[in-house]
């Protein structure tokens, strides 16, 4: 009686125990040699849900494992809150796609790994949110499968594909902003950007603000920093130029004239002055230089 | 007893009997003239009686078949954890247009497709359909509940038609717009060396990019993001038809987003697909059915009168209109040649309270996703709404659009106290909890415009 009481209560109330969403780990093989290196992916399973914000925590054993690599290339994220990053065993990452997304198989992420020593080894997710695309951000229930696997004694220099090695495509155009706003920078105009690499991911980025007096084409230095990055010239005259440059140092550039109008009447008016000064050397010197 | 006794109890009899046969004539009649709705008629069949129908499955002529129902006594919805009963005569499921994606390899076209999203349903098969003509005869293949499917062994050179059908428990709900593909044999380029020669080469390779299609509304403004970013606008012709593409595209896959901005510069819904992008092919995604704007002309609606649902969508289109209450009514309207529709709705079946309402389009078998949701309150006073504003949710800095300046704003706020300053900001554009994090977020990518 008992058994079958247990048989009604799983056929009636399992179905009822559903995830919305699984995130998992996904790699080729789950055996590995002392020494190899090795790719897991970070995969999201939507259940047909459209879902626009992921965060969470990798925790693996630093006893066992080494973190060579995070590739965010081609990641199905859009804006990076906080890029897949390591510290101390534990990798964090926050996104948003925007418009959400959904499918079986969406990749978040992908972490290439070193073993270190033989022995059976778990690396697990904690603290995953994953919040619908519905305009509140509603937390969808989901679950988070472990990735086990074992280390054996034998060693083995396998290395991981270098995705630098075949990529020659530039980071995707992209569109900075100029903004200012009273919360940020004390209210001093910064300029933001973001671009996605689809192949080996996005290195850094660097900017030049090159100076109105030298017509935006010369003077300035790249500087390599983040988005925001504070504007040295916040009388927007001069020209920004904003270099995006991948893993395999393919790099794009992408130029914001001055913003400040002002700016090209001022320029006018030095070419003026220095047709001026040519006008009046090439009268006063021109005719004994043609002689 | 004597005889006048015996003929006043007979009497009393007979009234009795009268008043019975008077009762039940008069609870059969309401019962007849208040379940009986219409009659339903076409050339080949005339229904009068839809209640002489009660067994719950179906009656047929050679010429028509009629489908019974169970049901309770109030028409509408009735819901519960567990399950859904819409009652009174039938509904019926309807789902919304899969926007097909097509991509042309050698001797090969490898599909894409969005999720129906089924109404009263749940999608359960789509089948793919694949022609050499645009009107001709399709041969259709079920693939089951995927969302992806390559049709190989083709001829290069020669233009194929697909089109994909959802379907729920083997009944048709929707179908895509038609996608066309020709598939081209690989060019291997000549092996480096030697010289000479003349005339021919090898054309150059095919450009990676996408070409959009679909229908939004007549001259309306159409922008598509790429992975987030503002990547094309262009205008929507005076039928709502337009195109779009991209090029020089990496291998990949890509997030898309297209939305419409309405004659009043009010913002569709955004519809969002994911697209594996190949290397030296052209991407084609046809039939996207952007959805109608909305807005009501009435904050607060005495109960009883009418509030006005209106909006903009393809010229022509049927305009279903749902008003979200303890239970869930469907209206239908119809747009006019520029795409407006308005629907005034009667609030006395509406209880007092806070009610929403969103729309859909219906046109040559194609069927949009849902419009933004309104709000309106049914009260004891009118309230007429403010003129119909773009929304003001995550634009922080207030510039009428939600970009990555509103993203780079709140992620400096991200997992920090806020000021004072920003407090009012964060609960005037996000969800007002006082701080930032990922839930803020979820809501700017709703609401993200590029």
């Amino acid at each position: 009686m008992k058994k079958f009481s247990l048989v009604l209560f799983l056929i009636f109330f399992l179905p009822l125990v559903s995830f919305a969403a699984n995130i998992s780990f996904d790699s080729n093989k789950d055996t590995f040699s002392q020494g190899e290196e090795f790719l897991v992916q970070v995969l999201l399973d939507t259940k047909d849900v459209s879902v626009n914000a992921v965060e969470g925590t990798i925790t693996f054993s630093a006893e066992f494992l080494e973190l060579k690599e995070v590739r965010d290339g081609n990641s199905t994220i859009n804006f990076w809150i906080e890029k897949p990053n390591n510290k101390n065993g534990n990798i964090s990452f926050s996104g948003i796609t925007t418009g959400g997304f959904s499918g079986s198989k969406m990749f978040l992420f992908g972490m290439v790994f070193k073993t270190k020593k033989d022995g059976n080894s778990q690396m697990n997710f904690n603290n995953v949110r994953i919040l619908e695309n519905d305009g509140i951000g509603t937390k969808i229930s989901t679950k988070e499968i472990p990735f086990n696997f074992s280390i054996s004694k034998d060693l083995s220099g396998n290395k991981v594909e270098d995705l630098t090695l075949n990529d020659n495509e530039m980071p995707e155009d992209f569109t900075p902003f100029i903004g200012n706003d009273s919360t940020l920078f004390g209210g001093k105009y910064f300029i933001v950007f973001s671009t996605v690499d689809k192949r080996s991911g996005i290195d850094h980025y660097e900017v030049r603000e090159s100076p109105w007096y030298l017509f935006g084409f010369f003077g300035g230095k790249y500087v390599v920093t983040d988005s925001p990055y504070l504007l040295r010239d916040q009388t927007l005259k001069d020209t920004i130029y904003v270099k995006a440059i991948d893993k395999a140092n393919n790099e794009r550039i992408v130029k914001i004239g001055a913003q400040n109008r002002l700016a090209l009447l001022e320029q006018c008016l030095i070419v003026g002055i220095l047709l001026s000064i040519c006008i009046f050397l090439f009268k006063k010197y021109g005719p004994n230089l043609l002689r | 007893m004597n005889f006048l006794g015996r003929k006043k109890e007979g009497r009393k009899l007979s009234g009795n009997i009268l008043f019975f046969l008077i009762f039940f004539v008069f609870i059969f009649g309401l019962v007849f003239f208040s379940v009986v709705e219409a009659d339903f008629t076409s050339t080949n069949f005339k229904l009068e009686n839809p209640i002489n129908i009660i067994s719950g499955e179906q009656s047929t002529s050679p010429s028509f078949k009629y489908l019974s129902t169970t049901s309770q006594l109030v028409q509408g919805q009735s819901t519960s954890t567990n399950f859904t009963q819409n009652a009174g005569f039938l509904y019926f499921p309807i789902a919304t247009s899969p926007v097909l994606s097509a991509t042309a390899g050698d001797a090969q076209v490898v599909l894409n497709w969005t999720s129906a999203i089924g109404i009263l349903a749940n999608i359960t098969s789509y089948e793919v359909g694949i022609s050499t003509s645009s009107g001709g005869t399709y041969t259709y293949t079920s693939v089951g509940n995927v969302l992806t499917d390559t049709k190989t062994s083709l001829t290069n050179g020669t233009p194929y038609y697909f089109k994909i059908r959802s379907f729920t428990a083997g009944l048709l709900l929707s179908e895509s717009a038609i996608v066309s593909a020709t598939p081209v044999a690989t060019i291997i380029p000549p092996p480096g060396g030697g010289g000479g020669g003349g005339g021919g080469g090898v054309p150059p390779p095919a450009q990676t990019g996408v070409i959009f299609s679909g229908r939004a509304y007549p001259l309306s403004k159409v922008s598509f993001l790429k992975d987030g970013q503002l990547a094309l606008s262009t205008i929507a012709g005076p039928d709502s038809n337009f195109t779009g593409s991209l090029t020089n595209l990496s291998a990949g896959n890509y997030n898309f987003s297209v939305y419409g901005e309405d004659k009043n510069g009010l913002r569709s819904t955004p519809f969002s697909f994911q697209v594996f992008v190949t290397s030296g092919a052209t991407t084609n995604i046809s039939g996207i059915f952007i959805a109608p704007t909305i807005a009501v002309d009435k904050s607060e609606v005495k109960k009883g009168d009418n509030i006005a649902i209106f909006g903009q969508s393809a010229p022509s289109s049927e305009i279903v209109i749902s008003i979200n209450s303890a239970q869930e009514f469907f209206n239908s309207a119809a747009s006019d040649n520029n795409g407006i529709y308005l629907h005034n709705f009667d609030t006395s079946v509406l209880e007092l309270g806070n009610h929403s309402t969103k729309s859909k389009a219906l046109k040559n078998g194609e069927i949009s996703s849902f419009s933004n949701i309104v709000g309106f309150i049914v009260g004891t006073k009118n309230i007429l709404a403010k003129a119909p504003e773009k929304s003001d949710k995550c634009d922080l800095n207030e510039d009428g659009r939600c970009n990555l300046v509103d993203f780079s704003i709140a992620a400096f706020w991200y997992k920090k106290p806020l000021s004072e300053e920003f407090k009012l900001r964060e609960k005037k554009h996000l969800n007002g909890d006082g701080k930032v994090d990922l839930v803020d977020f979820s809501i700017m990518a709703f609401y993200w415009t590029g």
